[in-house]
Formats: C-alpha cells, structure tokens, sequence
C-alpha cells in the first residue's frame, strides 16, 4: 500500500503542467500535445455536448477545437491557463457549428411535457430536470455558456471570464441573469407547483430557523 | 478535470458572497433558491458520454493524425488583429444588437443608393457631354467642308487671284505655303495661266 502511494508521489512529481507541455510543443515535441490531448478531451467533449447535443459533431467539435490551438499556439500568452484558453476556442467552435447546423435542431419550445397527472415524487423530479434543460436550451448563448461553466464544469467567476474573453463582472451578471430566468420559469409553470410548494416549505422552515437566532 | 486554483477561487467566492455580511431574509431566500437551482440543473444532467477508455484512444488517435498534417502558426505584427477580428465576427449577432443591426442596415442602404444615384448622374452628365462634343465637331467638320469647297470654286474660277492670296496670307512659319508659294511663282503659275 506504502509502495502504491509512494508510486503515485513520484508520478505526481513527473507530471508536467500544462504550460511546460505546451512549451515543449513550441520547441518541436509534437508527443507532448499527446499528452495535452488525453488530458482534455474528455473535458472538451462534455463541453461540446452540453452545446450541440450530438456525440459525432461533438467529436468534431473537439478535433477542430484541438487542431485550432495547436496553429495558434504561438499566440497563446499564457495570461490563462491553458485549460481556459482551450475551453474558450472549443466554446467558439462549437457556437459555429450551432450556427451551421442551426436548422437541423427541433424547437425545444415544442416539447410538451404531461407532468400534471404523475404522482411519483421522483417522477416530478425527472420531469422538473427536463423541463430545466429544456429552459436551459433557451437561454441566449453567453448566459447558458456562463450557466454551464459554473454549474457543471465548476469554473470560478474568473476562469468564466477567461473562457468567455469577458470583465470578471459581465460573466457573473451573465449566470446572474441565466439563473433569473430558470426562476422566472419555474414561478410561472403549474407543472413545477408540488416542487415549488417543496421549496416553500424548505424556505419557511430556514426562515423560521433564522428568526430563531436573531 | 477542476484546477486546484480554479477550485481555491471558487471557494473564495462562496465564503466572500456579494451579499451583506448579516444577510437579510430576502437576501438569504435568494441565495438558497439560487442553490437549490444549481443543485437540480446538476441532478437533471442529461448528458451521457461514452465511458470506455477505447473511444477515448480512437479520438485521441484520430486528433493526433490531424495535428501532425498541421503546422504551428507563426505570429506575425497582425497576428492579434487577426485574432480580434476572428472573435469579433463571431461574437457578433444581430440579434443582440438591434439598434446598432438597424442602423447598419439604414447606412448600408443609404451608402447603395448614393452610390446607385451617383453613377446614374455620372454617366449622364458624361453621355450629355460627348453628345455635345460630336455634334461640334460634326458642325465644325460641315463648316470647313463647306469653307473648302468654297475655296475650290474660288481657285477654279480666278487662279491667279487665289495664288496671291496664299501667298500673302501665308507668313514665315508657314513652311507649305512657302513651298507652294515658290512652286507655283515659277513653272506651274504659267501651267495655272494657260
């Protein structure tokens, strides 16, 4: 077990950062992209699926996001991380292939979900998640891409910044406003009431607590 | 996948929140929904990636086979212009900026029909004025015709008068005139005579 741990120091210690990689690159060393490459990609496809929804365009997305970074490598200035810089060509890339294939995509305005009837509290929930990501595919393209940097990929206000070549305060107002309209929504739907009323509840009794200790 | 300062950030901004430091109840109830939110997109994740680590091999291969056909781009003194542009055009969407999409329209219209206008009026003005200029020199053509063939009838009916008269009409420059002058004084006066 001690020998395992010892491994995984020693691994830890070899490891480049992502900076040295790249200046490798620079210097010639094509195998150290290699090594860029395994370390994103599958960042990069959750990324791009989040956007185009296609697993193959999204492959494309990522192969194209790569490709692009590697010719602009010189001008990457090391301001951002790497990880920013390559997050922000693959947001680019895969808003291009949106606009490409923009009329091949159903309108999720049309999806209808019968929620009224169901019982089943998990039932609700699965419903509530659907018509979330539904309200999410309508979000203008810099709230949502603000939205699902903070939430799914767990990026700080600033990283957001990064990525989207924004003021630190233009992506927190972004997500700020995204987040607005998933309340405003959940405010107007009936379907959403028996979540609501979950929330209320939840509410009352924080606040009650609250009371309590002033 | 999440950097350590990336994540040491974020839990600067969640212990420095931007509401007061005795939040007040509607401040409280906002953030909480806000959390609440964010926790049901989270659990209402519907994106399904592929977990074999073979899929992962193939794109990697397939990624590393385009990168070795590509070159490293040499940044130029336009480098970052280009760059700007590149992120301009496609940022840009005229649907975030109504005002500024109309106005454009508005000077590109305007700019189409001046231009349309203009050259309309251009090539007017210049087909007017060639067609002045052909009928003068047509009327100047019909005036030197009829001055020549005045002058031929002339020479026909007196020929010694008309010889004078070149003579003396012409001046020191006149260098034709003096070569006629000198021809016709001598031998072909007395042909003109008989």
């Amino acid at each position: 077990m001690k020998r395992v741990s010892e491994l995984a120091q020693i691994k830890g210690q070899n490891e480049k950062s992502d900076l040295q990689l790249v200046e490798e690159v620079r210097n010639g060393l094509r195998a150290s992209y290699s090594e860029l490459v395994r370390r994103h990609q599958k960042g990069l496809l959750r990324l791009s699926m989040r956007f185009v929804k296609d697993l193959d365009i999204a492959q494309d997305v990522v192969q194209e996001s790569f490709i692009k970074a590697f010719e602009k490598l010189n001008s990457f200035e090391g301001r951002s991380s790497f990880k920013s810089w390559l997050y922000q060509i693959t947001v680019n890339t895969a808003r291009n292939k949106l606009r490409e294939n923009r009329h091949d995509y159903s309108d999720i305005a049309d999806i209808q979900l019968g929620v009224d009837a169901v019982a089943e509290k998990s039932l609700v929930h699965k419903a509530v998640g659907e018509i979330l990501n539904a309200e999410v595919e309508k979000l203008p393209f810099k709230q949502k891409t603000a939205l699902v940097l903070r939430v799914y990929e767990d990026m700080s206000f600033a990283e957001i910044a990064e990525v989207m070549q924004c003021p630190y305060d233009t992506a927190k107002a972004n997500y700020r406003h995204a987040l607005l309209k998933l309340k405003e929504v959940f405010e107007m739907r009936a379907e959403l009431k028996s979540w609501s009323h979950e929330i209320g509840g939840f509410f009352t009794e924080l606040n009650s607590k609250y009371a309590e200790a002033e | 996948m999440k950097t350590n300062q990336g994540m040491n950030e974020r839990l600067k901004e969640n212990q420095n929140p931007s509401w007061p430091e005795k939040p007040s109840e509607p401040h409280l109830k906002e953030a909480l929904e806000e959390a609440l939110l964010e926790k049901q997109l989270k659990q209402s994740e519907n994106i399904e990636l592929p977990m074999d680590e073979a899929f992962f091999d193939r794109l990697h291969d397939q990624i590393m086979a385009e990168v070795e056909k590509t070159e490293i781009k040499p940044t130029t003194r336009w480098s970052k212009t280009r760059e700007f542009l590149e992120r301009a055009v496609t940022h840009y969407r005229p649907s975030h900026y109504p005002r500024a999409a109309k106005s454009v329209k508005l000077a590109l219209t305007g700019v189409v029909l001046t231009l349309g206008l203009g050259l309309e009026l251009a090539s007017f003005s210049i087909m007017s004025s060639t067609q002045k200029l052909q009928q003068q020199k047509q009327a100047e053509l019909v005036q030197l015709e009829k001055q020549a063939q005045l002058v031929a009838e002339q020479a026909l009916e007196k020929p010694e008068e008309w010889v004078e008269m070149a003579v003396q009409g012409s001046n020191a420059q006149d260098f034709y005139a003096d070569v006629l002058a000198e021809k016709l004084t001598s031998e072909q006066l007395k042909d003109l005579k008989l």
